[in-house]
């Protein structure tokens, strides 16, 4: 089986429909993820900050 | 039973979610993907829509997931305004931002997926108000959260306020049945599948990716409201020792000395 990459991209015409709605919330879910991400590097860096700088017991 | 019960404590669950929450992650991949493949490869070109038929394989799991969380949401949250357990609430609020994500997902996909089949980027009518509606009351739940400094008056604040939202469920669902609309009726239901076998395993695939991700996600946000509103907890201290720094504990209230006495009534090691 052979894939038509050109028809895929272009959906008969309706591919930035399609496109977009994927992209956007590809966009989105990943924005949620990437904070949640951040906060937890937060957390970390803290800690680390702590072991290093000598605050921690 | 009661081993499930002891999950309702924080420290408990803060273990338990960090475990869970990985295995959830990976399958919302697996999930993903195969949902996808079957998306864009196996399924035919529908006969009235054409292509654009595939934003459905996003556009429905996504609104189901809106309503679905919105649902567990204000179950959570009723649960700890009657037995005002903490972690009910603390679920609740984990939940509300991906329930509010997945609404806008709904949201933006069906517009994008309404201007070629409608002719439109949005009508006012009955389905598309009311998701309107529940994006609203996600965002009114996250706003009354964060409105008291008092924690306790916020959560049964929010929890009533989440309770009696749910009234917008029905509407939604039954929106198409109940008022002549633009959007399309319910593809599934008690009477029936009016869809190609394929389309379907498509659609419920994409749905299990999607349930997998919320919870997920849900569990790493929960752990991080845990460390949050548990500052003064010893257990947070035995356990979160490896990753959270007492400045981390200082800055949410705690004054970062440890506790032993605590920690041996607690039975720690």
């Amino acid at each position: 089986m052979t894939i038509d990459w050109q028809l895929l991209w272009d959906m008969n015409g309706h591919g930035p429909y399609v496109w977009a709605s994927y992209g956007m919330a590809l966009a989105l879910l990943g924005a949620e993820a990437l904070s949640l991400w951040h906060r937890h590097r937060q957390h970390r860096r803290r800690h680390s900050e702590a072991q290093h700088g000598g605050t921690a017991r | 039973m009661t081993r499930i019960w002891r999950y309702a404590s924080p420290s408990m669950f803060h273990r338990l979610a960090g475990r869970l929450w990985a295995p959830f992650a990976l399958s919302a991949a697996v999930f993903a993907l195969a949902g996808l493949g079957i998306a864009f490869f196996a399924a035919p070109t529908d006969a009235q829509q054409g292509e654009v038929y595939r934003i459905m394989f996003l556009h429905v799991p996504a609104a189901w997931m809106s309503m679905l969380i919105y649902f567990v949401m204000a179950a959570y949250a009723g649960l700890g305004f009657i037995f005002r357990t903490r972690l009910s609430h603390l679920m609740a609020r984990a939940l509300a931002p991906t329930g509010l994500l997945y609404g806008v997902i709904a949201l933006i996909s069906g517009s994008v997926w309404g201007k070629p089949t409608w002719g439109t980027w949005w009508v006012w009518d009955a389905r598309l108000t009311s998701q309107v509606v529940l994006l609203c009351l996600y965002l009114g739940f996250m706003a009354l959260h964060n409105a008291f400094e008092e924690r306790e008056r916020a959560e049964r604040t929010s929890a009533l306020f989440a309770i009696v939202g749910l009234v917008n469920l029905p509407v939604i669902y039954f929106s198409v049945v109940w008022w002549n609309t633009l959007h399309q009726g319910a593809s599934l239901s008690a009477s029936g599948v009016r869809m190609a076998p394929i389309m379907l395993a498509g659609l419920v695939t994409m749905t299990l990716a999607c349930w997998c991700h919320a919870i997920a996600v849900s569990l790493v946000r929960a752990r991080t409201l845990i460390v949050e509103m548990e500052a003064d907890r010893s257990w947070l201290h035995r356990q979160g020792a490896r990753y959270i720094a007492k400045p981390v504990l200082r800055s949410v209230g705690h004054n970062g000395t440890w506790d032993t006495n605590a920690q041996q009534r607690d039975g720690s090691s």
